[in-house]
């Protein structure tokens, strides 16, 4: 009985964190959802097309969206995986320094860190242009890239690439072989918190991208402070989409071609 | 020499963008709060700017009242989240493994869209009340909590959005936690809460105080929930912050770049009094086998 | 004066692990649980400690239900966030003892296994053997009636087990302590048990001092599991084994049937005296020094065989061989 109550309760709990999802879906394709109505009474289910195509900024905001983020997991990437591969591997003095640069900006208010970088850029005439966004973007993702891939490799005790180069690989080829393929987890984790960050980003976008850049979430807030709901939730469900379709593709691809990497091409 | 060369190459786009970007900005920003701005000719160093924050009544009170609300809302994330990632830990359940699995929703949405929800739920015609008053109970109001002045809004919408990344953050961690060391104090004679104390909650506070800093960190300095749900008359600080770097006025700069440098050195005071906190505690000085 | 189980069994999901487990632990002994992985030792001990409640059956201590014994892990299973006096200090701390008596206890404790020096060090800051005496002080400090350790020394190096062996037994003697301990090692058992009981497929197959053990195990299970002997199969017939390698009398055990097995241990033949047991002729392939004796492999018509001798016997030597008593057969 007792156990009976338990598992029920955390389902609550569990219905509670899943509500967001359900109340925007709900916002998006429901009608008159009036008080006292618990539920819409009636249902468009179009209604996402016809914003799309009644709202001329929805598009180019999900290309913004899209063209910073992308760029921003790039840039992420390109930085944090080495990165986190000299903090696994290496015994070093500096790992406490690095661990102090790699966290600051978590740690520093967000309303400082990007005021500041604000005026920075301004003066290197990085205000408004899409590098400066990334670069911004990429600053904030840092610190959960790193931590997630860093986790991920660490899990992996035995140097597994020091046995593929005892049988004769070389580097390059114990990093594609070995390396590669177990982090692959840590690989998809980190590109979907990065994705994730980036794309949440509403001040720093919005300062640093000097009006330029207007991504669903720069887009969304006035809706929401307009009491525009219906639209907000509308922007909300091409947002998600947006999201998780390239995360998608990426899981898919990336498991793919680890595979075929790992099985085929040795 | 070949391995130090190795490393160095891999830290390097690190070490390059982080001097780059971050370092110089942090730069400015110190050399600007104590007035030193060559665009505007100003070479002269001086402690003006600090000492008129600290005489700034509403700055002060705007900084307190943020820090209560953001300390309250990650501070209650986290003990739920804690409490839940035990509840969860090993159950099999439906509703543990709904709840792991369903924890990921507002982990992916940002933090507008938790706002247009909260509101949608717990606005005063909001489904809450609607539930309520479907119910049978007419005459149930709800306190006003959009834009109220205890910001208890706010709090709640942080809570709604941050405790499952606590619970999903300690539900790692928890469930790595072995058994072995819950065995050995269960057989030395502990008894439930014992084990908890004494066993459990060393293993695991590490990771907590972790969480916590993490959560804290964020919503102290984040702009959007304060803007979209707090109070005109009692902002908090980021709104405070934004709408006098908005005014784009030169001569404010030197001002909010030592605000800027306050809150920065309130923040990293606070996470390291909290792992100075957690280093003390039983467990903090567990020292890892090499 | 002991500790008795009385038709102790243990299920889990359709699987019995143990069955129906009568066993006898006398007081102030030590008692070996020897038996092949997966045989339920584990299962017992976890039984023992109280970390496990049985299916079926009783735990008695003098006719009344024991109290759970104190375990010392496999792996120690030190706190890794407490100082070795403080993991010392543990159990007395959950039984809110008093500071002053809790402190002089766990000094005392730590006296008496030699590691004072290494009280405020971290089990991660001191070596695997240092780490099994804290693991043993910490559960002595609760004067244990009775002690459970679980393969105790099965990480340590030869030389460091020999000395846990002797440090254990010592203890055992100076605080009298009743001591269980299981393991699959059968070297560890003999050097460090009065008692050993043989656990195979969770059930109690034997009984018996080490001596007794070698020299009539009680089935052929047990004898296959303790190992160090040839198996000859033959005909048990008109009291007389009979296979190609050896026709003669044997010792029969009770559940001998016509088809049988010969137990001849690899320490029980002799080949310079002569017994009144004759068993064959063979033929010496290979030598091997062992340590204490030569071990040979013997080719006998058809058959190999291993024999131990303490004499040097040159490869290709044919030599007459005789049991040292009359075989065991089942």
């Amino acid at each position: 009985m007792k156990k009976q109550i338990s598992t029920s309760g955390l389902g609550l709990i569990g219905c509670l964190f899943g509500l967001p999802a359900v109340v925007i879906l709900l916002l998006a394709i429901g009608r008159h959802w009036y008080v006292p109505y618990l539920l819409p009474q009636r249902w468009d289910w179009l209604a996402i097309f016809k914003f799309w195509q009644q709202d001329s900024t929805l598009w180019p905001a999900v290309k913004a969206s899209l063209s910073l983020g992308l760029g921003t997991v790039g840039l992420t990437l390109l930085i944090a995986y080495p990165m986190a591969i000299a903090l696994v591997k290496y015994q070093t003095a500096l790992k406490g320094i690095l661990n102090v640069l790699i966290y600051a900006p978590l740690i520093i208010p967000g309303i400082a860190l990007t005021t500041s970088l604000d005026l920075t850029f301004i003066q290197l005439h990085l205000t408004g242009t899409w590098l400066g966004v990334v670069v911004v973007q990429t600053l904030f993702c840092l610190p959960y890239a790193i931590k997630l891939l860093v986790d991920n490799l660490a899990i992996y005790q035995v140097d597994y690439e020091a046995v593929a180069q005892n049988l004769g690989a070389s580097r390059w080829q114990s990093f594609w072989q070995i390396t590669l393929p177990l982090s692959r987890d840590g690989l998809i984790g980190a590109v979907t918190m990065t994705l994730i960050v980036a794309m949440s980003q509403y001040l720093t976008t919005l300062l640093i991208g000097d009006g330029n850049y207007l991504t669903l979430a720069i887009n969304m807030f006035p809706l929401i402070q307009g009491g525009r709901y219906q639209a907000a939730a509308c922007y909300g469900v091409v947002f998600m989409a947006t999201l998780l379709i390239p995360l998608g593709l990426f899981e898919w691809v990336l498991k793919r071609k680890v595979r075929r990497l790992a099985h085929h091409e040795l | 020499m070949q391995t130090k060369r190795t490393f160095g190459l891999l830290i390097a786009p690190f070490v390059v963008f982080t001097s780059v970007f971050f370092l110089i900005a942090v730069g400015k920003t110190v050399s600007l709060s104590f007035g030193y701005d060559p665009l505007l000719g100003h070479h002269q160093i001086t402690w003006r700017y600090y000492q008129a924050i600290f005489a700034n009544k509403t700055f002060i009170r705007t900084l307190l009242r943020t820090f209560s609300v953001t300390f309250l809302s990650s501070l209650l994330a986290s003990l739920i989240g804690l409490r839940l990632a035990f509840l969860i830990k090993r159950s099999q359940s439906w509703g543990a493994r709904f709840l792991s699995r369903i924890a990921n929703v507002p982990l992916v949405l940002p933090h507008i869209f938790m706002v247009l929800v909260f509101i949608w739920c717990f606005d005063q015609t909001g489904l809450l009340v609607r539930l309520i008053h479907l119910l049978g109970w007419h005459q149930f109001q709800l306190p006003v909590l959009i834009g109220d002045p205890y910001q208890v809004g706010i709090l709640l919408t942080y809570l709604w959005k941050e405790t499952p990344y606590v619970l999903l953050t300690l539900l790692l961690v928890v469930r790595q936690l072995e058994d072995d060391y819950f065995l050995a104090a269960k057989n030395l004679g502990a008894n439930r809460w014992q084990r908890l104390w004494y066993v459990e909650w060393p293993l695991v506070q590490p990771a907590f105080f972790n969480a916590l800093i993490i959560v804290f960190s964020f919503s102290f300095g984040a702009y959007e929930v304060p803007a979209l749900l707090g109070s005109q008359k009692y902002e908090l600080l980021p709104v405070m912050i934004y709408d006098l770097y908005q005014q784009s006025d030169l001569t404010l700069r030197p001002l909010i770049m030592s605000f800027n440098v306050v809150i920065s050195v309130i923040a990293i005071g606070f996470a390291g009094l909290l792992l100075g906190l957690s280093w003390w505690l039983p467990g903090g000085r567990r020292r890892q086998r090499t | 004066m002991s500790f008795e189980l009385q038709q102790i069994t243990q299920q889990k999901q359709h699987q019995q692990i143990l069955k129906q487990i009568d066993l006898t632990i006398p007081e102030q002994q030590i008692l070996a649980i020897l038996g092949p992985s997966g045989s339920g030792k584990t299962t017992l001990l976890r039984i023992l400690g109280g970390l496990d409640q049985p299916t079926g059956g009783v735990f008695l201590h003098r006719g009344q239900p024991a109290a759970p014994g104190i375990l010392v892990f496999q792996d120690y299973r030190l706190f890794p966030f407490l100082t070795v006096a403080d993991n010392v200090a543990f159990g007395l701390k959950m039984q809110h003892v008093a500071r002053q008596e809790r402190d002089q206890r766990v000094t005392t404790m730590l006296a008496q296994l030699n590691i004072t020096e290494l009280a405020q060090r971290y089990p991660s800051e001191i070596s695997g053997g240092q780490q099994q005496r804290v693991a043993l002080a910490r559960a002595l400090v609760l004067a244990p009636q009775l002690l459970l350790l679980d393969e105790p020394f099965s990480s340590l190096d030869e030389a460091l087990r020999l000395e846990m062996l002797q440090l254990v037994q010592r203890l055992q003697q100076t605080l009298h302590l009743t001591v269980v301990f299981v393991t699959h090692y059968k070297t560890e058992a003999y050097l460090m048990a009065q008692q050993v009981a043989i656990l195979i497929d969770g059930q109690i197959r034997q009984v018996a001092t080490p001596e007794q053990l070698d020299q009539t195990p009680q089935n052929l299970t047990v004898a296959q599991f303790l190992g160090h002997a040839n198996f000859i199969t033959g005909r048990w017939q008109q009291q007389r084994f009979h296979s190609v390698l050896y026709t003669g009398v044997a010792q029969a055990t009770p559940m001998v049937a016509e088809n049988a097995t010969l137990y001849v241990p690899y320490a029980g033949l002799l080949t310079v005296t002569p017994t009144k047991w004759c068993a064959f002729t063979g033929t010496v392939c290979s030598c091997q020094w062992n340590g204490q004796t030569y071990f040979y492999q013997l080719q006998v018509q058809s058959e190999t065989l291993w024999v131990l001798l303490p004499q040097k016997l040159a490869p290709g030597q044919t030599t007459t061989f005789y049991f040292e008593k009359e075989p065991l057969v089942y």
